[in-house]
């Protein structure tokens, strides 16, 4: 029923979601360079291969070098026509376009410019197509590639969450799989509607989908839909009223895709092109790779290129014309064209885009080189990109930076600083550790990761929440009974165990005097801070003595008492007062104290000892008066 | 191909290369009558007015589509072919002679065959266009009957109640089976071939033949071989030295023969020999690595694929001193006598193209 005349694809040239920062500024994802050949001409020799006659692409920025590319390359049988749209930023608004331009006649492949793939797209849309047959509703087939467990792999942050329906493959639930969520909420209806049912975590979504012709009047139907995701879940939640259904089909075992969604995911596209995973896509096989000699350990050298006397480790491909010096090792790394690299260099995990220049005993590991670059004498790079024309001082060391040039001058972003999600730190955080390493190694890295991690949205919203609470608690003299009420009930809604309730009350009320303090407009000083922490205090002993009930919380507490103490310099000096006052007050006990003093002294962290000194006073004075207590005991 | 052409290569060489490249034309025997079918069409097609000019032209044509599909040589093997061919006959109209007596050229014809070099090619002759295409025509029903010849001879080989040992998957083995079973009766061993397993068609089609087959897995190669009679295999290339270019497992197979002393034949349609050398595994385009994905490795399998390196080749390089009889579509000849067939095919100023 789909024997159209034509076969249609859509390409967005752009993907709206890529996070592979800065090279968006300089390339659209469709013409990212994957070892040194644009990310497209991978693209069209699929295209070309399953047959498509008509392509559109659509093209939101670098309207000009997309026009050019498509000028210089010459395809077969293979039409293809640009949609032009300055400043679309996400799939549902270019869809939406599309559908208005109406040239769309019926079945399409839509393709997000970020992928890769070496699949017959055709015969998937043939397949597609027997879908509608036999379900009218059929709206779109998603291509999913089964990835087997990713655990401890690259893909890990690839994972989603699929159900469906077994004996149809019709799609009930998608989700992407957080690191963070360690749960997964399973509907009770889909057992009950559906005879068997299949859950997965080990398919990847290929960017890739074969849909029916009203995909896009549903995109044009509904302005929420922003994202392919958006599109899923409100087909998936609204199938009885839309009347579509989604479903989706594996690839087959043999063919290869991968989206370029991180850096990461970039990194693992280019070492399995190396391996020959996407053959025939792989180079020395692929029209645009031509020319290359293949090698043991999966090394490709052009024929051209110069590499006397160096070590191709594994993994790694040298252009045209490059020139590598004596003694020069690397692994797991791309050198472009025109590449010229002195002696004793080392290079590991790196991309080196054409052009670039690295004069002898540099040492470049886990980074990215765009095109012109130039890295002088010495200097050793770490995790780091640098965008076009950086030239790099002899002897300079970058570690985790992102180096880009601008009219003024040369800007240096440090990794961590960068407001992006996490997905993005292609570096050290996310290990991209040596594989052939002991597998120990690798998990350790890990659980540091994990440590380091910053604290889940959810505990920080809850905080906020609580002061912002105990603030208007505060100022309007509320009853402490109705704040403690409050406080639970934004502990429900933040889903956050005792334990870190009890640590963030404490933290909340010891941080109040410099919320409050900013609200009256007064200024902040250790004078101003204590007298209303002591006022602050005494008002909410209530809701105090309601958290910290046991020796855990008493526990928590201090942890708190610590943290703030440590990190605000206005409690330091009071510290030991504060403690007296909760001892006091009977709110801490005397061995809590003494035990919390004593055990964690040995991580001796500068701030921690900080603390730890600024309330000797008190605790010698603990000590004093305890022992003078069993004195009189013993008297 | 994406990439833009150079000019003066032919449309149809371009097609050609693309029909190729994307599947259209598969198997060797289809390649090289499209290659033959193209080249026929420059001939007839362009314009020339010396021989010189046409081998010029078939000459870069020919490079180009030899350096675009690099692992096909019997592409290479046709180009060089026509290039005799267009030699032969312009010679035979230069002297305007009829042909004279026997076709195969002897020893001492070949040693003193040098005046060639002082013939230059640039003196116009009308007729030599009918003159090759007429050639060409007669070279292509040689084709078409190259294959019938070979299968012809399968009685000579294969007697009756011998057990004969076969590697993966060869339309012409299995039509040289076929033929010697309409007379005789014998069992055939087939070697599943891995890790693309086309042994399991090749068992299939033989059994449906009424011949008796037995179905092994490559490791089951040598244990196997105690009890064999003959190996017969096929080949993708023949080197100039004898040595094959086949499907991995051949090795294997050929080595296991030597072994225990099992004569190793392999059918050659003389369009598979090639003048070229096998010099080292590094060599480029002697081999083809697939995805290991195509039955080494299961792509399911993320946290392996990303340790280790697999390798899937497709062919095996066999030493010539391995192989015991080629038969080709002129009669039986040994590793040894290659060098002969190839001066006889080609001119040695055409082996290097």
């Amino acid at each position: 029923m789909c024997k159209k005349d034509v076969l249609q694809a859509v390409i967005l040239a752009d993907d709206f979601t890529t996070s592979l920062t800065p090279s968006q500024n300089i390339f659209p994802s469709i013409l990212m360079p994957v070892i040194n050949v644009p990310l497209f001409d991978y693209m069209l020799e699929t295209l070309i291969k399953s047959r498509i006659q008509e392509v559109f692409l659509y093209c939101s920025s670098h309207i000009d070098l997309l026009k050019e590319y498509v000028k210089v390359k010459n395809y077969k049988g293979t039409a293809i026509s640009l949609i032009i749209s300055d400043g679309c930023s996400s799939l549902g608004d270019a869809l939406r376009d599309i559908d208005t331009k109406g040239w769309i006649r019926g079945y399409f492949i839509l393709i997000r410019g970020n992928t890769f793939v070496t699949a017959d797209l055709k015969s998937l849309l043939n397949a597609h197509c027997l879908k509608v047959e036999k379900d009218k509703g059929a709206t779109m087939t998603m291509v999913l590639r089964n990835l087997g467990s990713t655990k401890n792999s690259y893909m890990s942050e690839e994972a989603s969450l699929v159900v469906s329906d077994k004996s149809s493959n019709k799609m009930l639930y998608y989700t992407k799989l957080k690191n963070s969520e360690k749960k997964v909420k399973l509907e009770l209806n889909w057992f009950l509607d559906h005879s068997e049912i299949e859950l997965n975590t080990c398919y990847l979504d290929t960017h890739i989908y074969l849909c029916s012709p009203s995909v896009l009047p549903l995109f044009a139907d509904n302005f929420d839909f922003q994202t392919m995701d958006d599109f899923i879940r409100g087909v998936l939640m609204n199938e009885e009223i839309l009347d579509s259904r989604i479903y989706w089909q594996q690839l087959d075992v043999e063919d290869y895709a991968l989206p370029i969604t991180s850096w990461k995911a970039y990194h693992m596209l280019t070492q399995d092109i190396l391996r020959r995973h996407s053959f025939p896509l792989v180079a020395d096989a692929f029209s645009s790779l031509k020319n290359f000699i293949y090698m043991p350990q999966s090394t490709y050298k052009h024929e051209t290129a110069l590499a006397k006397g160096c070590v191709l480790e594994k993994d790694c491909i040298l252009g045209l014309n490059s020139a590598l010096g004596n003694n020069t090792k690397v692994a797991r790394s791309v050198i472009a064209d025109h590449c010229i690299i002195g002696s004793n260099v080392n290079i590991r995990n790196s991309y080196i885009f054409s052009n670039v220049r690295i004069k002898d005993n540099c040492t470049i590991v886990n980074s990215i080189l765009f095109p012109n670059c130039i890295v002088r004498y010495g200097s050793q790079i770490d995790g780091c990109i640098l965008c076009p024309e950086i030239d790099v001082a002899a002897r300079s060391q970058y570690i985790d930076i992102i180096v880009e040039s601008q009219s003024s001058g040369v800007s240096k972003t440090k990794m961590l600083e960068l407001e992006v999600n996490d997905e993005f730190l292609y570096f050290k955080n996310n290990k991209l550790a040596e594989c052939d390493n002991c597998s120990t190694e690798s998990s350790s890295s890990e659980e540091d990761s994990e440590r380091d991690s910053p604290i889940p949205d959810d505990t920080n919203m809850f905080l906020s929440e609580v002061i912002d609470s105990l603030l208007r608690g505060y100022q309007d003299k509320l009853n402490c009974e109705n704040l403690i009420l409050e406080i639970n009930s934004s502990r429900y809604a933040y889903n956050v165990t005792i334990r870190e309730v009890t640590y963030n009350v404490i933290k909340a009320i010891l941080s109040l005097p410099l919320h409050y303090l900013a609200e009256t407009k007064t200024p902040v000083n250790s004078q101003n801070y204590q007298k209303n922490l002591k006022a602050i205090i005494t008002y909410f002993n209530p809701i105090i003595l309601n958290y910290v009930k046991n020796e855990n919380a008493q526990d928590d507490c201090l942890r708190a008492i610590e943290d703030i103490a440590s990190t605000t310099d206005e409690l330091l000096p009071y510290t030991q007062h504060l403690l007296n006052q909760f001892y006091d007050r009977d709110i801490l006990s005397e061995e809590k104290i003494l035990e919390w003093y004593e055990s964690t002294s040995e991580d001796a962290d500068v701030f921690h000892s900080k603390v730890r000194n600024a309330v000797q006073p008190f605790i010698k004075w603990l000590r004093e008066a305890e022992e003078d207590s069993t004195e009189s005991d013993n008297d | 191909m994406i990439d833009s052409p150079p000019e003066k290569i032919n449309e149809s060489v371009l097609k050609l290369i693309n029909n190729i490249h994307y599947g259209d034309v598969k198997g060797t025997y289809n390649i090289v009558l499209a290659t033959i079918s193209v080249l026929k069409e420059i001939i007839n097609n362009t314009e020339w007015n010396t021989a010189k000019d046409l081998m010029d032209s078939i000459t870069l044509n020919g490079k180009y589509l030899i350096e675009a599909l690099p692992l096909e040589a019997s592409i290479g093997n046709m180009v060089r072919r026509t290039l005799q061919i267009i030699r032969e006959e312009y010679i035979l109209e230069l002297k305007n002679k009829t042909e004279e007596t026997d076709p195969q050229e002897s020893l001492h014809k070949i040693l003193t065959a040098e005046n060639d070099q002082q013939i230059d090619f640039n003196t116009s002759v009308p007729s030599l266009k009918s003159a090759l295409l007429e050639h060409i025509v007669e070279f292509e029903t040689e084709l078409e009957t190259c294959l019938e010849n070979i299968t012809e001879q399968a009685s000579e080989h294969i007697h009756s109640n011998e057990i004969i040992m076969t590697i993966g998957k060869s339309k012409l083995v299995e039509e040289f089976f076929k033929k010697a079973a309409s007379t005789r009766a014998f069992d055939v061993i087939v070697a599943e071939g891995g890790p693309f397993l086309n042994g399991h068609e090749m068992a299939v089609n033989l059994a449906k033949a009424k011949i008796k087959t037995t179905l092994i897995s490559d490791v089951a190669i040598f244990a196997m071989m105690s009890r064999v009679n003959k190996v017969i295999i096929g080949t993708h290339t023949v080197m100039a030295n004898g040595g094959l270019r086949a499907i991995s497992g051949v090795h294997t197979v050929a080595q296991a023969a030597k072994h225990y002393s099992v004569p190793v034949m392999v059918l050659l349609p003389l369009y598979k020999l090639s003048p070229l050398y096998h010099s080292s595994y590094k060599q480029n385009g002697f081999n083809k690595h697939v995805s290991p994905m195509q039955g080494v490795i299961d792509s399911a399998n993320t946290q392996l694929l990303e340790k280790v390196h697999a390798y899937n080749p497709v062919f095996d390089y066999v030493p010539p001193d391995l192989v015991t009889l080629f038969i080709s579509n002129i009669g039986g000849n040994a590793p040894s006598y290659i060098y002969r067939l190839l001066s006889e095919l080609y001119h040695p100023d055409d082996y290097e193209l």
